[in-house]
């Protein structure tokens, strides 16, 4: 903490009163962030009957790790959640960051003759979207992503607007006059990216990496299109699942003739499902100091140009 | 921008050359097997419900079935309920190729899709091979289900007629010195009103106990009335009776304001728990076995079916006879698509999935042996693989054909018979409403009612005060085009199908006689 260190003052040192507004400041938007994440996990450790005697407390009036308890009573299931989740993460950021760095790296260059039709056809889905039904039948039925782990990983692997943020990085980090040089001691236009562009770019790269990351990590909807067997949904799409069949059950009871409370009663309590919510959101927490150092060199290396 | 284009033609040539190859390579047309045994025809099912470990299992079984009786083999996909109607949705708009599907008025809209032309019609295709579905089926669901005299889905047998009966805890009942004889049953509002001073009896010697337990959702239905809809709060509906076709606001009807007085007064005496309007589900409160009574929704033998999910024995007094209505015909059924490559197997699928012992038992309970045991010539017991192969009944056909559980009184089925033959149609059974040509009132009328529903019909609100601004937020919401619309649209289906629709049911109430003879 830096703030409070008595030492000489700089010229471009913050005064003192600025630095406890600001303090407060971020402080409650911290706060804000934070706040419904310890919630969350303050009803995850609270017991059934005291949600339902008082409602969601802060301080729960009873605590139990019930909800824990029956997590691990179901674990096969989670565990190949997770395996699945964690794959196509991985695999998926992989996969995206080679083809989106090497489409922004294209359209970087002046010298490619297709520039501004590829820059142009990488607009179009920034503009315009072809709809839920079209992607649906292009994805099963010319594709055939049903039911496979492409369907999960493909559909995100692309964004257009990474492909404009990494192009622009590319233009502005890495010195014409430098390719220039590499080609002239004899590299080849793979060897001038890999050995170059991509060790130069790398904060912005791994901006992207992040990014792209999170977005797997959090996606259920082509779960939801795709996948209809179990042992391949991600645990997003798990925890949504429940989530639906609770709402959807509670709405139609009536419809259901009887068998709702049936199949309510094996479904996850309140509590545990906010305990699902604690583990699907945990991990991705520890992708970030990873990714940090370059999220924070980028933003500056990005913002001085000289 | 044309620049760009003569620019690039060569590119953009090879381009486009190669996608048409590629989508070329996606259409190209299969020919499907013949349905033989040897040979034998997939069918592709969507069906409703959570995937089960065991269903690989037992589709195997019965496949190795089918294969030798109609040289077909089963490929049932199951898809969350909670995803069902939106994941349903995209593979029909898609056109995908399936061949069954299960739907219903409450998800993937049996009406919506067969407007839509995305279920195959199936008059001719039952004459020729559906011929034990219109021997097992009652009538009603096969007359009621018709759609501009098409049906577009063969309806599972179970109970026809809506009825809502009031749930005893049968405990409270016995201990209070009260019993069912009390209260005053099939009288609609007057029911309730006869149990009132049951209510302040447990009120006064329970004080834990909440007498009379609702929820957000607690609707009023009655036989009064038949709803266009078939939604009691979206105003519209007709006076439950022959030749009635008088379109009018139930909401503002004088039985209504009756059932808010009723309601209001017991809210205030603490007969209903305060937090009613905010309550989201009446399963969760009844397992608690904090309730004396409550509302249900009726079928025969539901008595059992209530015992065992809520841990405590109950007794039921009727609201009203039971009614006939769109809602209830269209429960649960199973559509053939649009775009099955073999609409001619899947009717002989369903015609067997209706008639056949043996395969509605296999799908619905598993195998013999390993998920139940018999214990009696019809009656079964489960085991405890069971747990990996729940499926819900109605989404498989004829309920009838199924095995009675230990609790199930033996003549179960009998009774639903009976159930269904004392059963009213409404004489509006089988018209459908589109809202399209006033979807922004029909829009804004469900905000309104939203607004209103949960405080009016769990007796919060004092009706004196609220009615009025009720129905003037529905009168700006455009009350008065809304009805217009639904009687314009109902004349002109009674104009048209007055008389086959007379003649139908007419056929039906005699074949459903001689049957019970």
């Amino acid at each position: 903490m830096p703030f409070f260190k008595k030492r000489k003052k700089q010229p471009l040192e913050i005064s003192k009163k600025t630095n406890v507004v600001l303090i407060i400041i971020l402080g409650i938007f911290a706060f804000v962030c934070l706040y419904p994440i310890v919630f969350l996990f303050m009803i995850s450790i609270s017991s059934e009957n005291s949600i339902v005697l008082h409602g969601y407390q802060f301080i729960p009036s009873m605590f139990s790790l019930s909800a824990y308890h029956y997590i691990f009573k179901i674990g096969s299931q989670l565990l190949q959640s997770y395996l699945i989740t964690i794959t196509v993460t991985v695999v998926g950021t992989i996969v995206s960051v080679f083809i989106t760095s090497l489409y922004a790296y294209a359209i970087s260059r002046d010298d490619f003759k297709y520039k501004k039709l590829f820059v142009f056809i990488a607009l179009i889905p920034m503009l315009f979207n072809a709809g839920l039904v079209p992607c649906y039948m292009v994805n099963t039925q010319l594709l055939g992503f049903r039911n496979s782990l492409l369907g999960l990983i493909m559909p995100l692997a692309l964004n257009s607007l990474y492909i404009f943020i990494l192009r622009t990085y590319f233009r502005t980090t890495v010195p014409k006059a430098l390719i220039e040089a590499a080609r002239i001691d004899g590299a080849g236009e793979f060897r001038i990216f890999y050995k170059i562009v991509v060790p130069l770019a790398m904060p912005g790269i791994a901006t992207v990496a992040l990014l792209t990351a999170f977005a797997y990590w959090g996606d259920w909807y082509n779960a939801l299109l795709y996948i209809d067997i179990p042992s391949l949904t991600p645990i997003q799409a798990m925890l949504m699942q429940i989530q639906n069949n609770m709402q959807f059950i509670v709405q139609n009871a009536s419809a259901l003739s009887g068998q709702a409370a049936t199949v309510l009663k094996n479904m996850p309590t309140d509590t545990a499902r906010m305990a699902i919510v604690i583990l699907a959101t945990v991990p991705i927490i520890f992708a970030y100091p990873f990714f940090q150092k370059y999220f924070v060199k980028g933003l500056t290396i990005g913002g001085v140009k000289d | 921008m044309k620049n760009l284009i003569i620019r690039h033609k060569y590119f953009l040539i090879i381009f486009l050359l190669g996608f048409s190859l590629l989508s070329l390579s996606g259409c190209n047309n299969k020919t499907y097997p013949v349905g033989t045994p040897q040979n034998p025809y997939k069918i592709i099912w969507y069906q409703f419900g959570t995937p089960q470990k065991d269903l690989p299992m037992v589709q195997k079984k019965a496949n190795e079935y089918l294969r030798k009786k109609i040289g077909a083999v089963l490929d049932i996909r199951m898809i969350n309920p909670g995803d069902y109607n939106k994941k349903l949705n995209v593979i029909e708009i898609s056109g995908e190729k399936f061949d069954l599907c299960f739907t219903a008025a409450w998800t993937n809209s049996y009406v919506r899709n067969a407007q839509r032309g995305a279920f195959y019609p199936l008059n001719k295709l039952m004459n020729k091979y559906g011929q034990g579905i219109k021997k097992t089926v009652n009538p009603y669901f096969l007359n009621g289900a018709k759609i501009d005299g098409e049906l577009y889905a063969v309806p599972t047998n179970k109970e026809v007629g809506l009825q809502i009966r009031y749930v005893f805890n049968k405990k409270m009942l016995d201990k209070s010195g009260f019993s069912l004889n009390d209260f005053k049953p099939l009288a609609g509002v007057n029911t309730l009103k006869s149990i009132i001073p049951y209510f302040a009896y447990i009120k006064k010697h329970y004080p834990a106990i909440i007498p009379y337990g609702i929820d957000k959702t607690s609707s009023f239905i009655t036989n009064k009335y038949t709803f266009i809809m078939g939604d009691s709060f979206i105003p519209g509906a007709v006076k439950f009776g022959k030749e009635n076709y008088k379109v009018i606001n139930q909401l503002d009807t004088k039985t209504y304001k009756e059932y808010y007085s009723v309601l209001h007064k017991m809210y205030q005496k603490g007969y209903i728990q305060s937090g009613a309007p905010q309550l989201q589900n009446m399963t969760s409160l009844m397992m608690t076995g904090k309730t004396a009574v409550e509302p249900g929704q009726y079928q025969p033998c539901a008595e059992n079916v209530w015992a065992n999910e809520y841990d405590y024995k109950v007794v039921t007094l009727p609201k009203f006879k039971p009614v006939t209505t769109n809602v209830m015909v269209e429960g649960a059924m199973t559509a053939i698509s649009i775009n099955a490559p073999r609409p001619d197997i899947d009717m002989k699928f369903l015609n067997l999935l209706n008639t056949d012992k043996y395969l509605r038992n296999l799908l619905q309970y598993g195998i013999e042996g390993m998920h139940y045991k018999k214990i009696g010539q019809n009656r079964i017991k489960f085991l405890p693989a069971h747990k990996s192969y729940i499926m819900y009944s109605f989404t498989l056909g004829n309920l009838f054909l199924t095995y009675l559980l230990p609790n199930d009184t033996s003549n179960k089925w009998q009774q639903f018979e009976k159930f269904n033959a004392s059963s009213t149609p409404s004489q509006i059974l089988g018209f459908h409403f589109d809202p399209t040509p006033v979807s922004s009132e029909y829009a804004a009328i469900t905000n309104v009612v939203q607004q209103y529903q949960a405080g009016l019909f769990t007796g919060q609100m004092n009706y004196e005060t609220y009615l009025p601004k009720f129905i003037n937020a529905l009168k700006n919401a455009g009350l008065k085009d809304f009805l217009a619309e639904e009687q314009k649209q109902l004349d002109a289906w009674v104009k048209k199908h007055k008389t086959s629709k007379a003649e139908s049911l007419r056929h039906a109430s005699k074949v459903v006689n001689r049957h019970n003879k």
